[in-house]
């Protein structure tokens, strides 16, 4: 008796990496749209995010000391 | 302009913060105890409770969960506050999250060492402190949620991406893990068998260092690097596709832990190249990490913070190189089972979750007691001394990992193996195994130091538990969807976006996960394997609670050299009736699975009185109390009945009969072990043990000899 690749009795098996990789892909596509459509106003907005003060308001230059 | 006066609350920040160094110390220090232990037997002192098997899932557990669990926590909830500019949703709940998780810790900690565990790699805890563990679980995102969706800051920074995807699949993950059929309050059988408990118990291992070591510390990442260089992350744009690309191809890499096994081909192919795919978003997160500090090199040779960072990010680079390279299946061939695994997976722990949770420490504490470093000299030694125990732990285990795995496979010229042995593999590489404890001892050396420094820097400062901020409200979106795309408006709605991670991981689970359960109808069942008896199961029970898996696998794989050591290679069908599976994942001894039958009953009493007696050097501790201890067998009944619920097919009734043909079997062992001079009563463990033994991987052998 053959016990390896007993899972190629399942019906067409090899579906499932097919589908894998496409939805892969899409994911992977639609991060990249996503990102090369953003402006840079916006972007800079987020990744200012952890910089900006975190407890008084209008100033979003940061005061922090560098340590 | 409408301004909102708030407190962040820094006291809950506290806690886990005190939490992460206190459960840092104990986790390395059982990791030393362990490391040295594989040199010095003597040093499991003799007792069930300290034996190296006990202790080796603590350590892991220690480590994994309360280290970098805690550090974790304190990280986000420090995190969290200051990018959504609101204080947690609430108070209650950080607390229930605080002492809940440190409940399960010392929970697990005591059920450990006495024995209860389900032997799942760090999935060891037994079902009520599963429960637990998925309700505090819970809270923590609830109130991670809560805390986004009051939040006043109108975007999401990506950190908080990760924070929550974190959640979310850890979540998928250990309540699919765990699921299992309770027998007594302590004990439960996993509903899953043989491969599909295999592939089920690495989607989930594989993925707890993914969504529990490493995104979240990417979050981690995101928010402290640029806060501790004071300029923002590289990219912005790199982390977006570099956290998609990530969540979505780690959840499937999970079967290139299981290459070579009884687990189909399509599934170990699809591992293998999702686990090379992975380098690229891996290194994605690394770049980005590392390009941050561009420019300002100069800073990072004064800063202990940026130092430690620079250190994490470099060696999460590395381990991610490291991964698809040993998911490769002729890498994987040789790396497999021996000390090279362990040499890759510290490089993330000590390297990566431990550099950055230091100087993510080093940076909160100052910052939260108002003060300067206590001294920053301490902290350069603690650097130096972490780095150097890093590279002394690491360089021997790939080189004792290397050497022995090439040891199991050199043929003479004759077609014979050169070192038939076992024994003699594992005393070539004692002296990498007394290298890699020293560096044990050098990285916990650092974390004293740092405990030190940090405890002192909060002495001379002063600490506000409620620290006051202000922040206008976010008003209602008013921005329409010009910029058109869905993921603006998805990121304006933080429960909307947990619900697309949740789909992105769980449609790679399920893909994974789905065709397994399929398996159990299309495993050709051998028609010679049988369930086990009641004095095996009870034997194999005993092999559980004792942890035997930690040292030995039971997995043959298909090489000339593996079946000429070993006898047959391992079939899915020979499976099908072990819930859970015992393939283990390092061969410190050597595989138990065809080693029924090999050597005489009276070999494997005196061997597990004192391993030395018959291998002599060996490295394995002696079980003296199997000898002395009385076998619990009370619980037989639902033991039986609990399996054939699972599926395993005990006839009706058969709980009635089965204490007389436990005793019946136990007789004959004691009988023979007689007739050798061994006096022993039938109801010791080491009796049941011994039946276990002497089963395991026979029931092909009568189908082999058929065949002839
Ligand atoms: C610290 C790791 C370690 C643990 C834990 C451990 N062993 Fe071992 N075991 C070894 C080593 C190393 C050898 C090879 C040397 C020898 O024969 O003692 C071995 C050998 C064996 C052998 C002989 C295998 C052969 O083919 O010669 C058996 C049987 C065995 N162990 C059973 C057990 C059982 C049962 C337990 C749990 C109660 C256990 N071991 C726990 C390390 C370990």
């Amino acid at each position: 008796m053959k016990f390896s690749n007993y899972l190629s009795s399942i019906e067409n098996v090899s579906i499932y990496p097919v589908i894998t990789l496409i939805l892969f892909f899409a994911v992977f596509v639609g991060a990249v749209i996503w990102i090369f459509t953003r402006d840079k106003e916006y972007i800079s907005k987020l990744e200012n995010i952890p910089l900006e003060n975190d407890n008084f308001i209008n100033n979003t230059e940061n005061e922090n000391e560098s340590n | 302009m409408n301004v909102e006066k708030f407190n962040y609350d820094n006291q809950i920040v506290k806690l886990f913060l005190i939490a992460t160094i206190v459960w840092g110390i104990v986790g390395l220090l059982v990791g030393v105890i362990i490391a040295t232990q594989l040199y010095i037997p003597e040093l499991n002192l003799g007792l069930s409770f300290t034996t190296f098997g006990r202790l080796r899932p603590l350590h892991t557990n220690a480590a994994i969960f309360a280290f970098v669990g805690n550090a974790i926590y304190t990280g986000v909830y420090y995190s969290l506050q200051r990018i959504t500019k609101a204080r947690m949703f609430s108070d209650v709940l950080s607390k229930i999250n605080f002492w809940g998780w440190q409940l399960i810790i010392v929970l697990a900690a005591v059920t450990l060492v006495t024995g209860i565990t389900t032997s799942k790699e760090y999935a060891e805890l037994e079902w009520p402190i599963d429960i637990l563990i998925a309700l505090v679980w819970v809270v923590f995102g609830v109130n991670m949620i809560g805390t986004l969706v009051k939040r006043r800051e109108k975007h999401i920074y990506v950190a908080a991406w990760f924070y929550i995807s974190t959640f979310v699949t850890v979540a998928v993950l250990h309540i699919g893990n765990s699921i299992e059929l309770p027998v007594t309050f302590l004990k439960s059988y996993s509903v899953y068998a043989g491969v599909q408990d295999a592939l089920v118990q690495w989607w989930y291992g594989h993925n707890a260092v993914a969504f529990f070591l490493t995104t979240p510390f990417l979050g981690l990442m995101y928010y402290f690097l640029p806060k501790a260089a004071n300029r923002p992350i590289f990219s912005y744009k790199l982390s977006i596709l570099h956290f998609w690309t990530l969540i979505f191809i780690y959840i499937w890499a999970g079967p290139h832990h299981l290459l070579y096994s009884a687990v189909p081909n399509w599934a170990q192919s699809l591992g293998t190249v999702f686990s090379i795919m992975l380098w690229m978003p891996s290194w994605g997160g690394m770049l980005n990490g590392l390009l941050t500090l561009r420019g300002a090199w100069d800073r990072v040779r004064d800063n202990p913070v940026l130092k430690f960072f620079v250190i994490g990010v470099t060696a999460y680079g590395m381990s991610t190189f490291e991964g698809p390279m040993l998911s490769l299946k002729n890498v994987n061939a040789l790396a497999h089972f021996t000390d090279w695994i362990l040499a890759h997976v510290h490089v993330g722990t000590l390297g990566w979750n431990g550099f950055m949770t230091f100087g993510m420490l080093y940076w909160l504490v100052p910052k939260l007691w108002k003060t300067d470093l206590y001294s920053k000299k301490l902290a350069n030694v603690h650097f130096w001394i972490g780095t150097l125990g890093m590279v002394v732990w690491v360089i021997p285990m790939w080189w004792s990992g290397i050497t022995q795995s090439l040891m199991w496979k050199e043929f003479t010229p004759l077609g014979l193996l050169k070192y038939p042995n076992f024994l003699e593999t594992v005393l070539q590489i004692v002296p990498m195994y007394i290298m890699r404890s020293i560096g044990g001892l050098l990285y916990l050396t650092g974390i004293l130091i740092a405990s030190y420094n940090l405890f002192k820097t909060m002495g001379k400062g002063s600490f506000t538990a409620e620290e006051a901020a202000e922040a206008a409200p976010r008003g209602p979106v008013t921005e329409k969807l010009q910029y058109g795309m869905i993921h603006r408006y998805l990121e304006s709605k933080a429960i909307l976006f947990t619900v697309l991670a949740l789909v992105a991981i769980l449609i790679g689970g399920l893909v994974e996960i789905i065709p397994t359960y399929l398996v159990k109808s299309n495993i050709p069942t051998i028609a010679s394997v049988k369930p086990y008896t009641p004095l095996e199961l009870e034997g194999r029970d005993i092999y559980i609670s004792n942890a035997c898996n930690s040292c030995h696998s039971q997995l043959v794989r298909p090489f000339r050299s593996e079946v000429e050591r070993y006898g047959e290679y391992s079939k899915a069908g020979e499976f099908v009736y072990d819930h859970p599976f015992l393939w283990g994942s390092k061969r410190t001894g050597p595989d138990l699975h065809r080693i029924g039958k090999k050597y005489s009953n009276m070999w494997h009493y005196l061997h597990m009185e004192n391993p030395r007696s018959m291998s002599p050097g060996s490295l394995m501790p002696p079980y003296p109390w199997l000898l002395e201890n009385k076998l619990d067998d009370s619980n037989l009944k639902a033991k039986i009945s609990a399996m054939r619920t699972l599926g395993v097919p005990y006839e009706e009734g058969y709980e009635e009969v089965a204490h007389a043909e436990m005793a019946q079997q136990a007789e004959t062992i004691v009988n023979d072990l007689l007739d050798n001079g061994i006096v022993v009563e039938p109801d010791k463990e080491i009796v049941a043990l011994i039946a276990y033994l002497q089963r395991l991987g026979t029931d092909i052998k009568a189908e082999v000899a058929e065949n002839k």
